[in-house]
């Protein structure tokens, strides 16, 4: 059947729109590439100046909202049957033969002329295939799109610093997020502390509390983090008592005496609560005790009292009072300053356990301190770690002195000490567990701490504590030596370098050169640098190395 | 509201009406050498039933096309030499007192050369702007009024009228008014070296060049009516309302060189003549609609005459061609 000129307009038009959306789109999309590629191209280049994570993905994001775009514009503009006859007729020259015939059929007119009309234009149609139609691109817009696009894809091709930031940042908030957990961990362990007050054990909480929440909402700034931690330490150091550990010892000093006078046998660590009660006990027992007893009772008390006097005066004053009272031989009023006594050991253990909570919760502090700044340093410092072997580019360390590097020959056969220690820009985290870490082809036991011993040195390859800089100065590698074997040379000697000021080894006796680092360690101690778990871990570790 | 009277069929068919054409513009062209735009703008004019105005320098064949066109129609001609003392009754005619056979005496109008279907108006601007205006009833309603009387003119009625650009002393230009009245404005171009050759072998042989009647004055009605017919789109209208707004200085999609040099557009009248003018140019071109060709291609004869310059126009030698041909690189289809 014979289609009617009208339908054999319609017919052809419909593919015809098709093909115009079609080279409608690619016109626009072609004189529009430019702001996507200089939307791509700019990100590209805002990713060389700040860290981004995902930068291909951001840099790709304004190409595919132009993409985006460009399917809208042509999917949704409209595209009416008239409109794509008028164009077909400009763009195939067809002098509006279409347009006027798809009018004069809405319109409905039937002169002859009119039809002859539509009859020509369904001749025309009948003729017209949709390839025709020409699809177009503006190659001058397009050409200039070109060139950020270059730009872009060579910004992302090329090596970017920032993604070295970034891989900081992430391996930051791995630490971060690590850190939250440790601190979460120690609220949980602070809430089950039976020894601490209410009102302390609240406190505590609380800094943790604000402590993970700034942790929280840290990006990965190291800085950020270190300094929120810094902070945090400084509010607990406030807290801390200087005179805890003598407290400690004078309290633990008295409940050994009372265990004696109680007729135990005095404990290594006693413990306080059993002193209190003993104290309750005495108080009790002094009716039933002979004047010589209460005599040697208030020689004990004072002795206590004066032991007590520095560290705590109260408890002293009871004691000391106590001690009158029975000399005088006023059991009751000596019964009520040891009760009193009593309470102020319970007291002080309060006190003690509070500090001990604020030390555990500083020393997890430092440590993540340190993990932070380790994280924060490690890959960013990748390349420029301290070479191993001592070559530390003009930065020899003078003969004998105690910053010595950190490697040194040991052993007998020429193992040569290598340590992974990197310089710490930032944190001034003690560096230790990577110290004197010797690789040796030797077996054996050998401390890398210890001077070459014709191979008979021994000992285990221990931290070594490096004084936190507060300012967050790199921290500089410590090197402890080893104890002297037997026939072993004491020596402290630098790696292979040929940098200027390390061609000559150092050789320094251990004798000359221990004090100076016993020394420093006791001043850290009393300086309350050192963590309080840490701090019997060094004074035992420098014990051992005395020579 | 009116509603139009439903126009008569026209019995002629469109392919005649092209044929028709065809053949007054060949034989025409068989006396006119060259000049086929000319040849061309005039017929498009006598088919719409208008008149044309031309414009050249004396020597270029214009009483000659017109009279040839004249015999090729087979229709009356009649030739008016404007000049500063013609008189308006020596156009249209004069009422006379007349004795009959009886020795009555009654007045009696004496038709004047207005009274043929063609009249050539040779030199329109040496007549005084009474005189010109003689010709505005006759030109625009094909009557001519006479002391309360009414002449109807005969169909078809073409005036086409002749100016010398060159001899302005003593002429009197055309009011905008009579201007508007006409269809075209033809500018007549002198001949090539080539057409100057065939001219020479034609006027000069002992042969001259002979016409045949290849149509009449009722067949130049029918293909006049078969004209009006011709379908336009309205897009294609509005395009043409859009090239007549853009010759206006105020308007909104006025051109630069519009707003600068113009200071009268043109006319609804000449939205009908560019119109009129594309529907014949249509079916000349074998087509039933009309197209944005068509209209490009009639916008220059009828627009030129209808823009009326400014001074600033005048003073830097800016023509209405220029301003025309401004108008449609600028109003977009």
């Amino acid at each position: 059947m014979a289609l009617s000129p009208h339908d054999s307009v319609r017919r052809r038009l419909g593919p015809m729109g098709l093909r115009l959306r079609l080279g409608d789109a690619l016109l626009f999309a072609s004189r529009t590439l430019w702001a996507g590629a200089v939307g791509f191209a700019l990100i590209a280049l805002a990713g060389r100046l700040m860290p981004i994570i995902s930068l291909r993905l951001w840099a790709c994001a304004p190409l595919m909202i132009w993409v985006l775009i460009v399917l809208g514009y042509a999917l949704l503009v409209p595209l009416p049957l008239r409109r794509v006859a008028q164009r077909v007729d400009i763009l195939l020259d067809l002098r509006e033969r279409l347009s006027t015939a798809l009018e004069l059929q809405q319109q409905q007119a039937r002169d002859p002329l009119s039809q002859r009309q539509q009859e020509d234009a369904g001749l025309i149609a009948h003729t017209l295939r949709a390839s025709q139609l020409p699809l177009r691109f503006d190659r001058t817009w397009l050409l200039w799109s070109l060139a950020p696009l270059a730009v872009g894809i060579a910004l992302l091709a090329l090596p970017n610093p920032q993604d070295t930031v970034i891989a900081q940042r992430q391996a930051v908030q791995s630490a971060l997020a690590q850190t939250d957990q440790q601190l979460a961990q120690l609220a949980q362990e602070l809430a089950k502390n039976a020894e601490l007050s209410p009102a302390d054990l609240e406190r505590l909480q609380q800094q943790l509390a604000a402590l993970r929440e700034s942790l929280r909402r840290n990006p990965g700034d190291t800085q950020e983090a270190l300094a929120d931690l810094s902070a945090a330490e400084a509010r607990l150091r406030q807290q801390l008592d200087p005179n805890a550990d003598a407290r400690r010892a004078a309290l633990e000093q008295m409940a050994r005496s009372l265990e004696s006078i109680s007729g135990r046998q005095p404990s290594q660590r006693p413990n306080l609560g059993q002193a209190s009660q003993d104290l309750q006990q005495l108080a009790q027992q002094l009716a039933q005790m002979t004047p010589e007893q209460r005599q040697q009772l208030a020689q004990q008390l004072a002795q206590q009292a004066t032991q007590q006097a520095d560290s705590n005066q109260q408890l002293a004053q009871s004691l000391s009072n106590a001690a009158s009272a029975l000399r005088n031989g006023d059991t009751q009023a000596a019964a009520q300053q040891l009760q009193q006594a009593s309470q102020n050991v319970q007291q002080a253990q309060q006190d003690l356990a509070n500090q001990q909570a604020t030390q555990q919760s500083l020393a997890q502090m430092q440590g993540a301190r340190q993990q932070i700044a380790q994280a924060g340093t490690s890959q960013s410092v990748g390349s420029s770690q301290a070479p191993s072997q001592g070559q530390q580019a003009g930065t020899s360390q003078p003969v004998g002195s105690p910053q010595a590097p950190s490697q040194g020959q040991q052993g007998a056969g020429n193992q040569q000490g290598s340590s992974a220690a990197a310089q710490q820009p930032g944190g001034g985290g003690s560096t230790a567990p990577n110290l004197g870490q010797g690789q040796s082809s030797s077996s054996g036991n050998i401390n890398p701490n210890r001077p070459a011993g014709q191979g008979q040195g021994h000992g285990s390859a221990g931290m070594v504590y490096q004084p936190f800089t507060p300012s967050g100065q790199s921290g500089t590698p410590d090197f402890v030596p080893g104890q002297q074997g037997q026939g072993g040379q004491s020596q402290s000697q630098q790696g292979q370098n040929t940098m200027p000021g390390a061609n000559n080894p150092s050789v320094v006796p251990y004798e000359q050169i221990y004090p100076e680092y016993a020394q420093a360690a006791s001043e850290a101690l009393d300086r309350g640098y050192i963590p309080p778990h840490l701090k019997d871990f060094v004074r035992r570790y420098f014990s051992q190395l005395e020579p | 509201m009116t509603t139009p009277a439903p126009a008569p069929q026209p019995q002629i068919s469109p392919d005649e009406f092209r044929q028709r054409a065809q053949l007054i513009e060949a034989e025409v062209g068989n006396v006119i050498v060259g000049q086929r735009d000319l040849v061309r703008q005039v017929v498009v004019t006598l088919l719409a039933g208008g008149n044309a105005l031309l414009e050249g320098v004396p020597g270029l064949a214009k009483t000659t096309l017109v009279r040839t066109l004249a015999d090729v129609i087979d229709c009356s001609f009649s030739r008016i030499q404007f000049t500063p003392d013609l008189m308006p009754a020596d156009i249209i005619g004069t009422t006379l007192i007349s004795e009959d056979a009886q020795g009555r005496k009654a007045f009696r109008f004496e038709r004047g050369p207005i009274f043929a279907n063609m009249v050539l108006a040779d030199e329109i601007n040496r007549a005084t702007p009474k005189t010109q205006s003689a010709l505005l009833e006759a030109m625009q309603e094909h009557t001519v009024s006479v002391a309360k009387t009414i002449h109807q003119l005969d169909r078809p009625f073409f005036v086409l009228a002749t100016q010398n650009p060159l001899e302005m002393e003593g002429t009197y230009p055309l009011p905008e008014a009579q201007l508007d009245r006409f269809f075209f404005k033809v500018n007549v171009t002198f001949p090539t070296a080539a057409e100057l050759v065939e001219i020479a072998q034609r006027t000069t042989g002992a042969r001259r060049p002979q016409t045949r009647h290849v149509a009449s004055g009722a067949m130049i009605v029918e293909m006049q009516e078969l004209a009006r017919t011709v379908p336009i789109a309205s897009h294609v209208l509005a395009y043409a309302a859009r090239l007549i707004t853009a010759t206006h200085p105020g308007g909104k999609e006025t051109p630069s060189i519009t707003r600068q040099y113009v200071r009268y557009g043109a006319s609804p009248r000449g939205m009908q003549a560019i119109i009129l003018a594309g529907k014949i140019m249509a079916l000349l071109d074998g087509r039933f609609n009309v197209a944005f060709a068509d209209l490009k291609a009639a916008a220059m004869p009828t627009l030129r005459h209808r823009v009326v310059l400014n001074f600033e126009a005048q003073a830097e030698g800016i023509s209405s061609d220029e301003v025309v041909k401004g108008v449609l690189e600028a109003v977009k289809e």
